[in-house]
């Protein structure tokens, strides 16, 4: 069984997540060693020298404005038999997620997110409302090319494109589409007809949301400064989710540099 | 190690933040990483190299039968060579608790917000 990590990468107006993908691919490289394919519209940005595959896709003309709306494809685009799908943003730090390889689940996703203060995150990001169903995250999360992840995603296409009738049935707060969202939902009824016992990624998200910088980088973990509660917080050893973008790419080249 | 944020910035990151908070929050790191450490993969299941696991397989492996252990999901794996299972359980367990300890016996030598940041 062939094994291998995929990410995705479409550069918004504002933001060159390409740059971000050769990040997140050198950290894949040195913790998971496993083959990578990125998945894009476009060459330019990218270093083809980190990726063993370079799958071009055409960005779909859609109106839903967020970025990650293309990976309704995962299934069909991966060329591997176990793949872990992470966002690009999603910075490993060990090498914990490879044991989810191998294993006798078809999918796994992730649930327990952590803000990096190591609070839990606030019921925005916990339930998709206040009293609704918990929040699974798209950021991370794993599956095996069988016919039950193949239904799993046509479940998520299924939401996807009837998503205003998901947004109002399950009360979604929030206006702005997340695959967070959709996959929350198409898990939720997944797990309701199969009556399975839920499983989640047993490693937590861990997640520095906007008002977090990186102060230092090392191969081994970021030094972040938490502005909100004015923390130093020192995650060496812990895989991390970066949200804010613009603290990533103003230390571009020193994590560049730490694999040279 | 990257070089980018000026001396300054760094020196007026710590001037804001609280050493104690720092110490707190870099032990909950290290908590979490223990956590993370002792979760091993054996024969398709993933199970935590606790110490309720550790003697369940210990008891299993003076019984000498096959032994079926339920997984982190609650799934029954057959674990055929208990023997082996023990020991990648050990292995974990030594490995997370190991690492721990000599996280936090660095943790404890730290008495500057500056040294907190090459820790």
């Amino acid at each position: 069984m062939s094994s291998g990590v995929l990410i995705y990468s479409f550069d918004s107006e504002s933001v060159p997540y390409s740059k971000i993908a050769n990040l997140c691919a050198l950290f894949v490289r040195a913790y998971l060693e496993l083959p990578i394919s990125v998945v894009t519209d476009k060459k330019e940005g990218l270093d083809a020298s980190l990726f063993d595959n370079i799958i071009l896709k055409e960005k779909r003309v859609s109106d839903i404005r967020w970025r990650n709306t293309e990976r309704e494809d995962y299934f069909e685009l991966t060329p591997y038999d176990e793949t872990l799908v992470i966002d690009s943003d999603y910075f490993l730090f060990n090498r914990h997620l490879r044991n989810l390889f191998d294993t006798h689940f078809d999918f796994i996703l992730s649930k327990k997110a952590l803000k990096s203060s190591l609070n839990a995150v606030g019921t925005e990001e916990a339930r998709l409302n206040p009293v609704g169903i918990d929040m699974l995250w798209a950021t991370c999360f794993y599956f095996k090319k069988n016919e039950v992840a193949k239904e799993f995603f046509e479940l998520v296409n299924y939401i996807k494109e009837n998503y205003l009738l998901y947004y109002n049935l399950y009360k979604i707060k929030t206006k702005t589409y997340r695959n967070d969202y959709v996959f929350s939902i198409a898990y939720h009824i997944h797990r309701e007809s199969t009556q399975e016992k839920p499983f989640y990624n047993p490693y937590p998200l861990y997640t520095a949301f906007r008002e977090t910088e990186i102060v230092k980088c090392y191969s081994s973990g970021l030094v972040l400064f938490d502005k909100e509660a004015s923390v130093v917080e020192n995650m060496k050893g812990l895989s991390l989710h970066v949200l804010n973008k613009q603290t990533i790419l103003e230390h571009y080249d020193d994590i560049r540099r730490l694999f040279i | 190690m990257s070089d980018t944020p000026t001396l300054k910035k760094i020196s007026d990151i710590l001037e804001l933040s609280s050493f104690v908070n720092i110490i707190k929050h870099k032990r909950e790191v290290l908590r979490e990483k223990f956590e993370e450490a002792r979760i091993f993969r054996y024969d398709q299941g993933l199970f935590r190299a606790d110490e309720k696991t550790i003697l369940l397989a210990k008891l299993f492996k003076e019984e000498g039968k096959i032994s079926v252990m339920l997984d982190l999901s609650g799934t029954p794996i057959e674990v055929k060579d208990i023997s082996l299972f023990l020991e990648e359980a050990l292995k974990s367990y030594h490995f997370a608790t190991n690492e721990y300890l000599n996280d936090f016996k660095a943790l404890q030598i730290l008495r500057s917000k500056e040294a907190f940041l090459d820790e």
